[in-house]
């Protein structure tokens, strides 16, 4: 009786760990493709959004893993710069789109196009995840049955078996844990332990499959700075267009940064953006100590080390301590397309730290 | 009795899983090993002569300031072999094919067959560029189109695109040229009537 009860309650627990599991996988993918509206993106407001919005449908050329929306390279700032002027001509995406493509070919596109010869790459995984969830299903229906015969002699108790367990399942029977039904010990037992494994390895595929296909939906495409499944929003969006308007109007960049200092006076993005703006603007040494306070406040933030070693090698005439910058840029994480520049300003330096 | 010993002895259930299961691990493991030795036998990109959308069409227009002053299309050497290329200066294969380009420049000016263009790839570095080109004693014309960029769907440096004398893009690299490889390309270029090499 108290086994039979164990059996219930352990099929019980089974069964409400499929259903969480269940609500899981159904919940990341709602979310994931937008359905639930956390995923949906807030339609850009500003030219300048819908250029980084269109232009991170499109890869950095000649970056790996970024989109032209959020790499600095020169070709992806021209392409950012195409988008906004078409965009600006009141152009279509689409005739954006087959420019780039009739430049680039396909591979410039972020997402492969999901028809042609793109299809396959859509719907391959579907295909395998489904194939892999088939094989699941059907080992485990066998898993269930194999032991029937059995989890039949235990149903009315040990004692009660009308012939001998095997040994193998003895052994089992012998380890299950209290409150673990024998059904599920002798189940367990009676199956080889390279199915479980083989169970156990593609059951994890399919999970890492799943939250793979779930991070990439929630997060393709998005620019930096922006959130996680909306456009860029709050300081990010800010930090954001203030970059990019630093080449083009420095005072409205500068007021963006203003805006985010106001908020918080220790954001090293801000200060660097301000410290170099205010550099080049001919103020060599308020740019410089805005540097070294982003330095001070994130001594993480390479960027601030960069702009700084740039500032003290062609304003401050202080070469050792660009070098000094420069070598730090270059021993924490460079960004590719930067590294050449701070590798080719780091000889510079040190030239003229040796004269 | 026909066959052999085995013959009418069917595996049992378990065996059959296990064979159905090795094998089912043998293939994926096949299979993995083929990915990666493609991946791994895949050339890096930049020694890649791929293919660009632009070969065997008319090259987009080039135009932009001469980096010594002046203005230069690519237009004004139509009639001649134009060998567009991209570079910046802190691209240490830039700078390795420079003698290439000199070679090929050297020979071909004098011919008055073909032309080398150089682009530059990077706005930020035009300075650079200029002083770059004038150590090395190149004079050949290089000119600022950051525009061109994105319409020769430029995918890394150097990047070289041969335009025929009728103003078609007749050949493509993603890396280095080699000053006898363009000569062999002009022949061809010639052989089948394309301007005079």
């Amino acid at each position: 009786m108290q086994q039979a009860q164990s059996a219930k309650r352990h099929r019980w627990a089974l069964s409400l760990l499929w259903a969480a599991v269940a609500v899981a996988v159904a919940t990341g993918l709602l979310v994931g493709t937008g359905a639930l509206g956390g995923g949906k993106e807030r339609s850009p407001s500003s030219l300048y959004e819908r250029t980084l919005q269109v232009a991170g449908e499109y890869r950095c050329p000649v970056c790996e893993g970024q989109t032209a929306a959020a790499s600095e390279a020169p070709e992806a700032v021209e392409i950012r710069d195409l988008v906004g002027g078409w965009l600006s001509e009141g152009r279509s995406q689409a005739q954006i789109k087959s420019y780039l493509v009739e430049r680039y070919g396909p591979s410039i596109l972020e997402r492969p196009p999901s028809s042609g010869e793109g299809l396959w790459l859509w719907w391959v995984p579907v295909v395998v995840i489904l194939l892999a969830a088939g094989g699941l299903g059907v080992a485990l229906h066998r898993w269930r049955k194999g032991p029937a015969s059995a989890a039949a002699t235990t149903r009315f108790g040990p004692e009660r078996s009308a012939e001998p367990a095997t040994a193998p399942a003895t052994r089992a029977q012998s380890m299950a844990l209290p409150g673990v039904g024998a059904r599920v010990a002798l189940g367990k037992a009676a199956v080889p332990r390279y199915q479980r494994v083989a169970f156990g390895v593609g059951l994890a595929f399919i999970v890492l499959a799943g939250a793979l296909w779930f991070v990439d939906r929630a997060s393709g495409g998005r620019v930096a700075g922006g959130t996680v499944s909306g456009g860029p929003t709050g300081i990010g969006a800010e930090l954001e267009q203030a970059a990019s308007e630093t080449s083009t109007d420095p005072a409205a960049a500068l007021a963006l940064y203003d805006r985010v200092l106001a908020n918080d006076p220790t954001e090293a993005v801000a200060l660097t953006g301000e410290g170099w703006i205010y550099a080049q603007a001919g103020f060599a040494a308020k740019g410089d100590a805005l540097l070294a306070e982003a330095e001070k406040d994130d001594p993480s933030f390479a960027l601030a080390h960069l702009y700084r070693g740039f500032v003290l090698l062609g304003y401050e005439r202080d070469p050792q301590g660009a070098a000094n910058e420069f070598k730090w840029y270059l021993t924490h994480g460079p960004d590719a397309s930067l590294e050449a520049k701070a590798r080719a300003a780091l000889a510079i330096a040190e030239a003229e730290a040796g004269r | 009795m026909s066959g052999g010993p085995t013959a009418g002895i069917v595996a049992p259930a378990p065996v059959r899983r296990r064979r159905v299961v090795m094998w089912s691990a043998i293939c994926v493991a096949v299979a993995v090993a083929v990915l990666i030795a493609v991946i791994a036998s895949a050339q890096p990109s930049s020694e890649v002569s791929a293919k660009s959308p632009l070969l065997g069409n008319t090259a987009p227009a080039i135009s932009g300031r001469g980096l010594e002053g002046g203005h230069y299309t690519l237009s004004q050497f139509h009639g001649r072999w134009v060998l567009v290329n991209f570079m910046a200066t802190w691209c240490t294969a830039c700078q390795k094919e420079m003698p290439q380009l000199e070679r090929f420049w050297d020979e071909h000016s004098k011919r008055g067959d073909a032309v080398v263009l150089t682009v530059a790839d990077d706005p930020t570095n035009l300075a650079q560029l200029r002083s770059f080109l004038i150590s090395k004693g190149a004079h050949w014309p290089a000119v600022d189109d950051p525009a061109a960029t994105v319409s020769y769907g430029l995918q890394g440096l150097p990047t070289s695109f041969l335009v025929a004398p009728d103003g078609v893009v007749y050949w493509y690299l993603l890396g280095e040229v080699q000053a006898s490889q363009l000569d062999k390309l002009l022949q061809q270029g010639a052989s089948l009537g394309l301007g005079q090499a």
